[in-house]
């Protein structure tokens, strides 16, 4: 902890250094650029007569230092609108209000390429201001979920990941704050260490973009980041707090936000957020230990210059989570035994208390970003960051206490990339280290061993304009290398009829080229045709080229190979947009082939032996497959205040080789409402909404890869009521109350890889302050 | 320019503390396993006084004892054991550690977490009570030490001894009658054992 201080403090001072004033002409002018319907434009090009171009950022705020007086002339440039020059007369600071007309046919490029992290031939998906106000206090997956085409993989309520298009874990890439998030996220079990109240952008990419962002971003790419601070007033900040019932507790977030009035253009941010929850509940019973605690903080400071942004973060995430206790089997005959009960043996009381078995999780992550705005719309971009997640599992014991983890592991990451941009072409380099160490002491062998892992990638992407299409293409190399180390049995040769250990040695090195070709076309002003066809790859995990051991809560004992190969995956995705006055909607259809796709396939004619019990062994294996799928958006105003939302997704994968279906894809699912816009337009938070969401029965499944079939359908019904009061200028509360299974349905999820001991969360009534000053 | 490259150069200099290599791996020995166990069956005499059944010792009683060790855990192959009906047994588990060290109290001073169950035999054939002796001397029911008792003939069958590591608050629900419960696994929790060995019941010493 002492070293992130002393970074803090080196780099406050680094800013200092760098801030004198100049000499001669001393005027400022400042503005904002907006769209003609009101929205703040972010990367409006703005070109002085004589001087530096500078960019407006994502509140469409611009700044001009060291202007003279007389005449000025400003072009204002962004895609999408028309560019406009104007000229004003200056005589002292100034401030202006820009606003841009729409290019109708150009239109939907803003959104695209105006997005640094997106492509300008895959869709980009965002929470709404409204999504995520309804979401806060649920966990980083459940509030992606709103998304079309995310669903989750959850180990009951809390441990719960994001699943786009039928892949998670390794397969898609977190993006937090610009950062690769590098947790332990092979683990099924393993959830995103992200608390959603420190990020304010929640977007989700879906097409293979490997080329943009490296390995392992197969199935899409989920891009978390904060809102750049509010420079416009000395102090702002924000307060939330939210309840639930289910659970009995809630959350509380708080935000402080302003301007270092020594050190002109540098701006600061702090933060912090809490979590308590006690059991929840389900329909009919609570489920023993699955409380939950986090704490969670972060700092951020900002130094804007006329050509420079720099910027140091630092948050760290704090979680422990209770496991729910029936779900800890140790044989197939415990699971089976459960399986037919239908629910829990026991019946639990509502309590906080977190015990055995659990997990604490922390995550520490610190950036330092370097972007430098160069002549003729070109720039270069620097960034470092450090992330150390530190995880401990701990589960009930039989000789030590259970507060010694049976699993502790510390992973280190160092990335540093750096990038050169103009308008049309990013060219880029990046660079990984990784450090993991399981903590000695333990009392059992590590599931995956020590291991150093270095990579290296340098990508290009070029996009081309002509008339109504545009495309773009990229293309990537990456170099891994992979170095492990740990105790492993020796199985196939027993001492006397007893096993022994032997240190394990090993390293891998993987080479891969990818690439991708994108259009968009607009077909008409309210068409729009995006189609990308991407190349991703990802080298095997550790965990499945090495893991030897049981893991508790599936009754599985898995086998790593190390003789894995690169994962690789061709995705063709087409969007259709279809924009107008009343409807927006949006197709999504996709296919992707994926060679030497990495699954655990169970082996029926091998068991492991252990004293505690016989269980089935899965290897890891590699065939090819096949996913394809559809996702399907539409939003239409039946009047000026009700408006009617739906959204459908399906996914279907199958292992080419074997010709069978692969475990854990999403079932179809269907979510549909009304909203009523009650107040008037300014109080865009003032609405009631009613919605139904349905899940069928996941029905192509293998019967013999699971103990058990898939859960039957469900419908569940929300209500949600939420009221803005703007209070002053700069200040407003919202207030959001909401009912999750109103009807209290009972019901299990075919993804919830609890759903052999229990039911799903039951009804939850919540209700969410949020306080803006 | 030199400014900002000075400054990313800082940082590294100070983040390089730490670490940029793997640890070498320390051995762990698996503390949760059991080492191996061994069942001993000590030939009893029950005496009845007043319904309270005691067992008292046989001079000179020939004892079984199934040791189960190895990667496989399992009984020496091929073997099976001869209990004779109408006589009883102390049933006494001996388990040894990571480390090959006595660790069968562990189950008793845990007691409120641990219990046995003695699977597989023919209904009516056995009988079976807890004697467990914690270290404050109050009798809890774990199944370390026991009494068997074989009230009927049965061919040769697999029994089981399961000792079940109990979730909390479990072992408030399970009843001393439960020691051959099938449906043990509704006392949901973890085996710490689970011992397979082939048992034959019979009269007047007439095994085969």
């Amino acid at each position: 902890m002492r070293k992130w201080r002393i970074l803090f403090l080196s780099v406050f001072l680094f800013y200092g250094m760098t801030s004198k004033g100049q000499q001669g002409c001393t005027l400022q002018i400042k503005g904002h650029v907006y769209s003609s319907d009101g929205n703040p434009l972010q990367g409006v090009i703005i070109t002085p007569q004589a001087g530096e171009q500078i960019v407006s950022d994502r509140r469409g705020a611009f700044r001009i230092s060291q202007v003279c007086t007389g005449d000025l002339a400003l072009e204002f440039r962004y895609i999408g609108y028309t560019s406009v020059t104007l000229t004003y007369r200056v005589f002292g600071d100034t401030t202006l209000r820009v606003t841009l007309q729409d290019d109708p046919i150009h239109i939907k490029d803003v959104e695209i390429m105006g997005e640094k992290s997106g492509s300008l031939s895959v869709n980009t998906h965002r929470l709404s201001v409204q999504q995520k106000q309804e979401s806060k206090g649920e966990n980083f997956a459940q509030s992606l979920s709103r998304i079309v085409g995310v669903s989750t993989l959850s180990n009951g309520a809390h441990i719960v990941k994001p699943v786009i298009n039928g892949m998670h874990s390794n397969r898609i890439l977190i993006l937090n704050n610009g950062i690769r998030q590098e947790g332990q996220q092979w683990g099924a079990e393993h959830a995103p260490e992200i608390d959603p109240f420190l990020a304010d952008r929640f977007q989700v990419i879906k097409g293979a973009q490997g080329v943009r962002y490296g390995a392992d971003a197969l199935g899409g790419v989920v891009v978390v980041s904060p809102e750049d601070i509010n420079t416009e007033r000395a102090l702002s900040g924000r307060v939330d707090l939210t309840g639930q019932t289910n659970g009995r507790g809630g959350a509380t977030h708080g935000r402080l936000e302003g301007l270092v009035s020594a050190f002109s253009g540098l701006a600061w941010r702090v933060e912090a957020s809490g979590k308590k929850l006690g059991n929840y509940k389900t329909a009919d019973y609570y489920l023993g230990n699955t409380g939950v605690q986090e704490f969670n903080y972060a700092g951020m400071l900002q130094y804007k210059r006329e050509r420079d942004d720099l910027e140091l973060y630092y948050s760290h995430f704090g979680t422990e989570m209770g496991i729910f206790q029936g779900a800890h089997v140790s044989t197939i005959e415990d699971i089976q035994a459960r399986i037919a009960n239908g629910r829990p043996f026991e019946s639990y009381d509502f309590q906080y208390g977190i015990n055995a078995p659990s997990q604490r999780v922390g995550h520490d992550l610190a950036k330092f970003s370097w972007k430098r705005r160069l002549t003729k719309g070109r720039s270069f971009s620097a960034q470092y960051g450090l992330q150390r997640n530190h995880r401990r599992e701990y589960d009930m014991r039989r000789v030590e206490s259970d507060d010694l983890p049976m699993a502790d592991m510390v992973l280190t990451t160092h990335s540093l990339d750096f990038s050169v941009q103009n308008d049309k072409s990013t060219l880029g380099v990046q660079g990984m280290m990784q450090v993991n160490n399981n903590t000695p002491g333990t009392g059992t062998t590590p599931i995956i061993p020590n291991y150093d892992s270095y990579s290296f990638g340098l990508f290009g992407i070029h996009q081309f304009h002509i008339g109504r299409l545009h495309a773009e293409v990229g293309a990537r190399y990456d170099y891994k290398y992979l170095d492990i180390a740990g105790y492993r049995y020796q199985r196939d040769n027993l001492q006397e009829g007893d096993l022994t250990q032997y240190l394990l040695t090993d390293s891998r090195t993987f080479h891969n080229v990818s690439g991708s070709i994108g259009i968009l076309y607009h077909l008409s002003d309210k068409v729009n045709w995006k189609s990308n066809l991407g190349l991703a790859w990802r080298a095997p995990s550790v965990n499945e080229l090495y893991s030897d051991g049981l893991h508790h809560g599936s009754a599985t004992y898995e086998v790593g190979d190390k003789d894995l190969k690169s994962e690789k995956g061709i995705k063709w995705l087409n969007t259709l947009l279809w924009q107008s006055d009343r409807l927006r909607a949006s197709l999504e259809v996709y296919g992707q082939f994926l060679s030497g796709y990495i699954y655990a396939q169970p082996d029926p004619d091998s068991v492991r032996q252990t004293i505690r019990g016989t269980f089935p062994l899965f290897s890891y294996q590699q065939h090819d497959a096949f996913f394809y799928g559809a996702d399907f958006m539409a939003s239409y105003d039946l009047s000026e205040v009700f408006r009617y939302e739906l959204s459908a997704s399906m996914v279907r994968a199958k292992n080419t080789e074997l010709d069978s279906y692969l475990p854990y894809i999403p079932a179809d699912r269907l979510s549909h409402g009304l909203r009523w816009q009650y107040a008037t337009e300014q109080q865009v938070g003032s609405y009631l909404k009613l919605s139904h969401r349905a899940v069928r029965r996941q029905t192509r499944y293998q019967p013999e890869t699971d103990y058990a079939a898939p859960p039957a359908g469900y419908h569940l019904f929300d209500v949600i009521a939420s009221k803005q009061f703007i209070t002053r200028q700069h200040r407003s509360l919202i207030v959001v109350a909401s009912v999750n299974n109103l009807l209290n349905t009972s019901y299990k999820d075919y993804m919830d890889r609890f759903r052999y001991f229990a039911h799903q969360m039951g009804r939850n009534i919540n209700i969410k302050f949020s306080f803006q000053f | 320019m030199k400014k900002f490259i000075l400054g990313l150069f800082t940082c590294s200099i100070i983040l390089t503390n730490f670490s940029c290599s793997k640890d070498d791996p320390i051995a762990e020995v698996d503390q949760e396993e059991v080492g191996g166990a061994t069942l001993v069956f000590t030939p009893v005499q029950a005496i009845d006084q007043d319904g309270q059944v005691n067992y008292e010792d046989v001079e000179g009683a020939e004892e079984i004892k199934i040791v189960f060790d190895g990667a496989t855990l399992l009984p020496p192959v091929g073997e099976h054991y001869h209990l004779e009906v109408g006589e009883s047994y102390r049933v006494h588990l001996l388990a040894t550690d990571f480390a090959g060290r006595p660790t069968e109290q562990t189950f008793v001073s845990r007691a409120d977490q641990h219990q046995a169950f003695i699977l597989g035999a023919p209904t009516g054939t056995l009988d079976y009570k807890y004697a467990d002796v914690d270290a404050n001397g109050n009798t809890v029911n774990v199944g370390v030490t026991g009494y068997l008792t074989v009230l009927e003939h049965a061919d040769t069958f697999a029994l089981r001894y399961v000792m079940r590591h109990l979730n909390p608050g479990v072992k408030e629900g399970i009843r001393a009658q439960d020691w051959n419960n099938e449906d043990y696994t509704k006392f949901t929790g973890d085996n710490d054992l689970d011992l397979k060995f082939e048992i034959h019941l019979t009269e007047d010493g007439h095994g085969h």
